[in-house]
């Protein structure tokens, strides 16, 4: 008797020990909030029918892992009723907005959209998960796997990382605006075409303006905006959602510059100015440049002035920086000559002849103009019979280096 | 705003044009400043080309300006010495206008106006009038000036002592040995060469360019003509002033000249800056009253005349004689 109630005592608390065990394993598997969950047939963007197997496998897979944790799945023939009659096609559901509209018809609380491609011999696999109330991703799964063998296990794995996300995820914080709910872009680049990363092209800028389609982005996400337009530079911005309705002023596009006009000052030829003409070869990067500069040379000191006539031909490019940075090194190199003669009378023409070895300018770009400043290597060659510099590099101190420099201005064109 | 901007910037620029820094950074250039100096220049290749004939790739050139003391009236002289040693002195009138030429068989680089009142320069005579040439083989080397109607004199030195003499004024043989000396050796300072002289008829004055090769200064003495005239009483028949108690003016150490290139002028002393092609104008105690960029090149062949005004330059490379204002 004794032992009868001792033997009860343990079968009580073993039941009480499992039961309690059990609770609290169901509610680690489920996410409150979470527990009907639309799965959508996972989505081949090869283009191919090569690959169809891999479909039904990682469905499969996806299915088995959301039941095992818990969630209960809305049956196939509901939701895509109910993606007939929202018009979309299967391949679409691979877009969050598509998959949010089909799975709040159904009202699903999770959908969860996979997709996949095959380039070669590689798969690359998005798996992803939003929530339907509040129209934002919650977590996601990207693999890329060779084809192979291994190939089911990497599935595999693939799927059972996913589940263990949402569970760590718990309910979602609460937030009377938790994605952003209008994105107005403003530009002065009319027509030019907007991209957004994943989503591709999303419009055009009219009258100013291009307001995005609704697309489900979690109010602290960044995208990415790609600006393209016909005789500019392509442009990428990356903007941070902030608030609920977002304005983001577009910076505008560089024009792709095929001419410009420099105006030149250089130390050493003060009394006088310089105009070139660029030719980009292509545009902003590489270019031929003429230029002519003329300068009186003058002590002040009773002397007569000489003139100096500097015609040269340059070929440049830039270095490092592409052309919509607003710092730029730009290099060039050419032949000159240097045509001099005097005002006092009977005096003869003399003309110095030069190698432009090296020319580097820090420029800062701005959308029309080009500010920057030049270190010209330049060496005389002393040919013909009437030069006055000799074989010598061309300079204002006569200490043996170069040193000319140039303060200049480009308009472009 | 724009009317502001021009009342501002009209007013500026009239400041800074009277600015001597303004007004040097706009006249720098790299090509030689003496183009923009220049009132008169001369092609004078087709004379040279003619007395060098084959030898064009190994001759030096030098320049010298002597005023006649008639009227006051300045002569360039210019040497071309062939490889070999011979050489070609060509004598211009002060508007370049070549007047006459002498070629002669050996270099001496004494230049002066004789005591007779002719020109003498690298060993030919010119007439002060006529200009006509008259070679002469006196083989004699140093610093040469001289009082007019007295005496030639001859100044040379190095080391720690400095002896002049003087000579006829004729034919340059050997006169009085009473003359001053100079010896460094109680000063402490040694190793000197006498660079060049500057004598100034107006101001009866003689000015010796000492520069020391071991420390890298210049020294410039003071003496009166009438010290070199008179001849000095001294034992041995020499002046031997000590440093300490010698009566005449010494500049102070100047320092960051070249040892090549000094000159007197009447508004300062001329050296050349250690910056190839630049030159100071110096007062007597070295301090610089201004300076002059006269090329980029190390080698300069120049000289001044004794007022300052003009300075002469032989373009070697182009064979051209330029006529310059100093500006000072």
């Amino acid at each position: 008797m004794k032992y009868r109630g001792i033997g009860l005592l343990a079968a009580l608390a073993t039941t009480l020990f499992l039961s309690t065990a059990v609770a609290w394993s169901q509610e680690t598997v489920s996410v409150p909030g979470l527990e009907k969950t639309c799965l959508f047939d996972t989505i081949d963007l090869s283009g191919s029918d090569d690959y169809q197997e891999y479909q039904g496998i990682i469905s499969d897979q996806l299915r088995a892992e959301l039941k095992n944790a818990g969630f209960e799945l809305v049956p196939r023939e509901e939701w895509d009723a109910a993606r007939e009659r929202a018009g979309l096609r299967m391949q679409e559901l691979s877009k969050g907005d598509s998959a949010l509209e089909v799975a709040a018809a159904v009202r699903a609380d999770m959908a969860v959209v996979s997709f996949f491609s095959v380039e070669d011999t590689l798969m690359a696999l998005d798996i992803k998960c939003y929530d339907v109330e509040q129209k934002a991703l919650i977590t996601g799964v990207f693999k890329s796997v060779r084809i192979n063998l291994s190939i089911y296990n990497a599935l595999a794995e693939a799927v059972a990382e996913l589940v263990p996300k949402i569970r760590l995820l718990g309910p979602p914080p609460v937030s009377e605006s938790p994605v952003v709910e209008e994105i107005a872009l403003l530009s002065k680049d009319e027509g030019m075409d907007i991209y957004l990363g994943d989503e591709g092209f999303v419009g055009k800028i009219t009258d100013g303006k291009l307001l995005l389609p609704p697309i489900p982005f979690a109010i602290g996400t960044k995208i990415s905006i790609e600006k393209k337009k016909e005789g500019y530079h392509p442009g990428e911005e990356t903007v941070k959602l902030k608030k609920p309705e977002m304005i983001v002023s577009l910076d505008p596009l560089r024009k792709q510059t095929r001419y410009a006009t420099e105006f030149n000052w250089t130390f050493g030829q003060l009394l006088g100015f310089g105009i070139a003409e660029r030719l980009y070869l292509k545009p902003d990067m590489t270019y031929l440049s003429a230029e002519h500069y003329f300068y009186v040379q003058h002590n002040f000191s009773g002397g007569k002035p000489v003139f100096h006539h500097d015609i040269r031909a340059l070929f440049g490019g830039y270095l490092l920086t592409g052309p919509d940075r607003f710092f730029r090194i730009n290099m060039s190199a050419g032949f000159g000559m240097i045509v001099t003669y005097f005002s006092i009378t009977d005096q003869p023409m003399y003309a110095d002849f030069y190698w432009d070895i090296m020319n580097t300018s820090f420029e800062l770009n701005f959308q029309k103009y080009i500010l920057y400043f030049r270190y010209e290597a330049k060496y005389a060659l002393g040919l013909g019979p009437m030069n006055l510099l000799g074989r010598s590099w061309i300079t204002v101190f006569g200490d043996g280096g170069p040193t000319v420099f140039t303060l200049g201005l480009a308009r472009k064109w | 705003m724009k009317k502001i901007c021009l009342l501002l910037i009209v007013p500026l620029l009239v400041v800074l044009s009277g600015c001597d820094l303004f007004t040097e950074w706009l006249s720098f250039s790299p090509f030689p400043g003496y183009l923009a100096q220049a009132v008169d220049a001369v092609d004078i290749s087709g004379e040279i080309t003619e007395f060098l004939d084959n030898e064009e790739d190994d001759w030096l050139s030098e320049l010298y300006v002597l005023r006649r003391p008639s009227d006051q009236k300045d002569f360039v002289f210019l040497i071309v010495q062939k490889g070999g040693g011979e050489q070609r002195v060509y004598a211009f009138d002060e508007s370049l206008e070549l007047k006459s030429y002498a070629t002669i068989d050996h270099h001496n680089e004494i230049h002066l106006v004789e005591a007779d009142g002719r020109f003498f320069v690298g060993d030919v005579h010119f007439d002060p009038v006529t200009l006509s040439p008259t070679p002469d083989n006196q083989y004699l080397w140093g610093h040469a000036f001289s009082t007019a109607g007295i005496w030639n004199f001859l100044l040379d030195g190095a080391g720690q002592q400095c002896r002049f003499e003087s000579r006829s004024l004729v034919d340059w043989s050997p006169g009085t040995s009473k003359l001053p000396k100079v010896e460094f050796s109680a000063s402490g300072d040694i190793n000197y060469n006498l660079q060049n002289i500057g004598y100034d008829p107006l101001l009866m004055e003689v000015y010796l360019f000492f520069y020391n090769w071991e420390e890298g200064f210049l020294r410039i003495i003071k003496t009166p003509e009438g010290d070199y005239v008179s001849g000095l009483p001294a034992a041995g028949g020499y002046l031997i002033p000590e440093f300490a108690p010698y009566p005449y003016e010494f500049s102070p150490r100047i320092y960051d000249v070249r040892e090549e290139y000094f000159w007197y002028t009447r508004k300062g002393m001329v050296a050349g800056a250690h910056n190839d092609g630049l030159l100071y104008l110096l007062n007597f105690n070295g301090e610089r009253i201004d300076q002059l960029r006269v090329t980029n090149d190390h080698r300069m062949v120049i000289d001044f005349d004794i007022d300052g005004e003009f300075f002469y330059y032989f373009d070697e490379p182009n064979s051209r004689l330029y006529k310059a204002v100093t500006g000072w």
